[in-house]
């Protein structure tokens, strides 16, 4: 019986039983679909840019109590595949291939992810208790696929 | 959690007694909204943090900063930052106590204004019309309460010049075009 699958079939779902004694959930014709929404998203997705939100420096967790208002610029969107450097193809065949250790923690990334190429020199702003601040760093000033 | 309490307890009262602008959240400190719309311009963001950078240094030779580094850099803030922003950043209107502190300190006077001994009016005032870059009568904020503004001097030791000596101070405390219910004009910082 359907009924018994585990994870159950949704009951609007049909089930099917294969010759091998087991039973899938059969999913309404749409894995079409979820690939063509997912490639949809992605074609919707920009691509690696700078951004920017009004943020007030203390929503920024630095640690500073002030309510100033700035412009938190930052590095956001898509890399294309086609920017995978001979790099990138070679650290995913090694890692696959257990050439390298692969620990829990030690993640490696195959492809470029966008990330700030330089940054604001500095940024000054006045804290509420009237005292004034420098801080270094802070905000992206260009973006690249890195 | 308490700054947002406070916020809680503005906006009840504002929404009662002051219009609500499109955004539907009542200004509450004027000098910071100036304070954001200099960071959200490149060129006055910029200007700014040179010379908050260079009045907030302590210096090694001179005592708690460079003087002379912290004036040369508001100096190229005034210069080159449209009046757009640096009037909306010097002449605030304020209500409160908060909003003037943060108006007091935009010139940084612990360095630039604030000295160990205080001249007398008249003799800095002569240094000023002899000196090209005067710096001896910057006028501030002299306190976080009221709008009125003195150079950093007194007038004591002007002998027979007292009155000369008031009178000049007096130019400067109780300036109409000041006041907190005024517009303000166009004060030069020197």
């Amino acid at each position: 019986e359907c009924s018994d699958l585990k994870p159950p079939c949704p009951y609007i779902l049909p089930c099917l039983h294969l010759s091998v004694g087991l039973s899938v959930c059969l999913q309404e014709s749409s894995s079409q679909t979820t690939k063509g929404a997912k490639s949809a998203r992605r074609k919707r997705l920009k691509p690696c840019s700078l951004r920017e939100v009004e943020v007030t420096v203390g929503e920024l967790g630095l640690g500073y109590d002030s309510d100033e208002t700035l412009l938190f610029r930052y590095c956001s969107g898509r890399c294309t595949a086609r920017r995978r450097r001979n790099y990138d193809i070679a650290l995913e065949h090694t890692r696959r291939a257990g050439l390298i250790k692969k620990g829990r923690r030690d993640k490696v990334q195959y492809s470029p992810c966008c990330r700030p190429i330089a940054y604001e020199k500095d940024i000054s702003f006045l804290d509420n208790n009237s005292r004034y601040h420098t801080v270094q760093e802070v905000l992206a000033r260009e973006c690249g696929c890195a | 959690m308490k700054l947002f309490y406070i916020i809680r307890c503005h906006k009840v009262l504002f929404l009662v007694l002051f219009p609500v602008d499109e955004v539907g959240i009542t200004t509450l400190n004027r000098c910071l909204d100036a304070a954001k719309a200099c960071n959200v311009d490149e060129t006055c963001q910029k200007l700014r943090t040179e010379y908050v950078s260079a009045c907030i240094q302590p210096s090694a030779r001179s005592g708690p900063c460079n003087r002379a580094r912290c004036n040369k850099a508001l100096r190229k803030f005034f210069d080159r930052v449209p009046p757009d922003y640096t009037h909306q950043l010097l002449f605030c209107p304020c209500t409160d106590m908060a909003c003037a502190e943060r108006r007091r300190q935009t010139i940084i006077p612990a360095c630039s204004y604030e000295d160990q001994d205080k001249p007398n009016c008249l003799a800095a005032l002569r240094i000023c019309r002899n000196d090209y870059v005067c710096s001896t009568i910057t006028p501030n904020y002299l306190d976080n309460s009221t709008s009125n503004v003195g150079p950093w001097c007194s007038c004591s030791a002007s002998g027979n010049h007292r009155e000369q000596c008031d009178d000049f101070l007096e130019y400067f405390h109780d300036n109409i075009c000041l006041s907190d219910q005024g517009s303000p004009t166009g004060l030069s910082n020197r």
